[in-house]
């Protein structure tokens, strides 16, 4: 099987990076088949990192800094909106509930009411078709409704 | 349990960019030969520090700081390889049989060698033998096992070794 490792690989790799060669280390990568490939490698890969173009412009520090602050507020108001979100949803809720429950509650006198409304509505819709009437009876019809739905708001 | 905080919160702005001085280069010039094009190392490296200053870290060492950079890169670069494969095969031109449009000016051979490593090797030989991680910060780098390391970078090895003897060329100096 191939040796895969060497244990002066590390030293080997320092001496490729700093330039260093100890005595020992250099007898002892010239007989080593890992040593070699690993100082082939590390040599051809130093080079490569110092070939290439020169580096553009860098993105500014303190631009990348501040962008990142702002983000984190922008994240922090988002959280916040969706909270507000959510607590209008549950309102909106418990509204709806809530007026469900008070018809569920009032059920009886919502009929009754609704009963007269309709005889109501005949009357009015006669007045309308004779207009001299249709005034005084939008009046007494205004009125009518008030008195009836008085007992079950004040009940409430 | 370390207590873990967005970076920007426990650094300071001076001590940042002091930060951003000593590693961004070194980054950059990695991202660059990786990807093939300086538009998109500079697009990589901005966000590699985005979310590097957004991240909720715990306390870490230097080096463990600047593992964790090469880690957000390397990976952000595997995201962008894999979504240009994405477009590129439910392109049009895919249908229709044209080529590809050229990609940017990939460089000198070196680079073009670099580049035919998969995004794991490139980052194994960078690491090992540009940054000079021992195996332990690679393997802390990268998410690997110790062990995993040294059997990869091995291969790592033998590939670029045997890519640039099929070229003919040695492997003392970059062309």
């Amino acid at each position: 099987m191939k040796q895969m490792n060497c244990p002066q690989e590390a030293a080997v790799t320092k001496a490729v990076r700093t330039g260093n060669w100890e005595e020992s280390l250099t007898i002892h990568a010239a007989a080593c088949a890992v040593c070699l490939e690993i100082i082939q490698t590390a040599s051809w890969m130093q080079a490569l990192a110092r070939s290439s173009e020169a580096i553009s412009t860098l993105p500014d520090a303190s631009l990348l800094w501040w962008k990142a602050r702002l983000s984190e507020k922008q994240a922090k108001a988002e959280k916040a909106q969706e909270v507000s979100e959510w607590v209008e949803i549950a309102s909106g809720a418990a509204i709806a509930s809530g007026l469900a429950a008070w018809v569920a509650w009032n059920w009886l006198a919502i009929q009754v009411l609704a009963t007269r409304f309709t005889g109501a509505m005949q009357l009015w819709v006669t007045a309308y078709s004779t207009s001299a009437l249709f005034l005084p009876v939008s009046a007494v019809l205004c009125l009518a409704l008030a008195v009836l739905t008085y007992p079950i708001l004040v009940d409430d | 349990m370390a207590e873990s905080s967005p970076l920007h919160q426990r650094m300071d702005e001076t001590a940042f960019q002091d930060f951003y001085r000593e590693i961004a280069p070194k980054l950059w010039a990695y991202i660059r030969r990786a990807a093939g094009d300086a538009a998109l190392a500079d697009d990589i490296l901005q966000e590699t520090f985005h979310r590097f200053l957004r991240a909720e870290l715990p306390a870490l060492e230097r080096h463990q700081l600047k593992a964790y950079l090469y880690r957000t890169a390397s990976s952000l670069l595997a995201d962008h390889w894999r979504r240009l494969k994405r477009e590129r095969r439910w392109s049009l031109e895919s249908f229709f049989g044209e080529k590809p449009v050229a990609g940017p000016d990939r460089g000198g051979d070196a680079l073009r060698f670099f580049e035919r490593l998969k995004p794991q090797e490139q980052a194994l030989l960078w690491l090992a033998y540009v940054e000079g991680f021992d195996h332990r910060e690679v393997a802390s780098a990268l998410e690997l096992r110790e062990k995993s390391v040294r059997v990869l970078l091995f291969r790592a090895r033998k590939k670029l070794a045997s890519l640039l003897t099929n070229q003919g060329i040695g492997r003392g100096e970059p062309s």
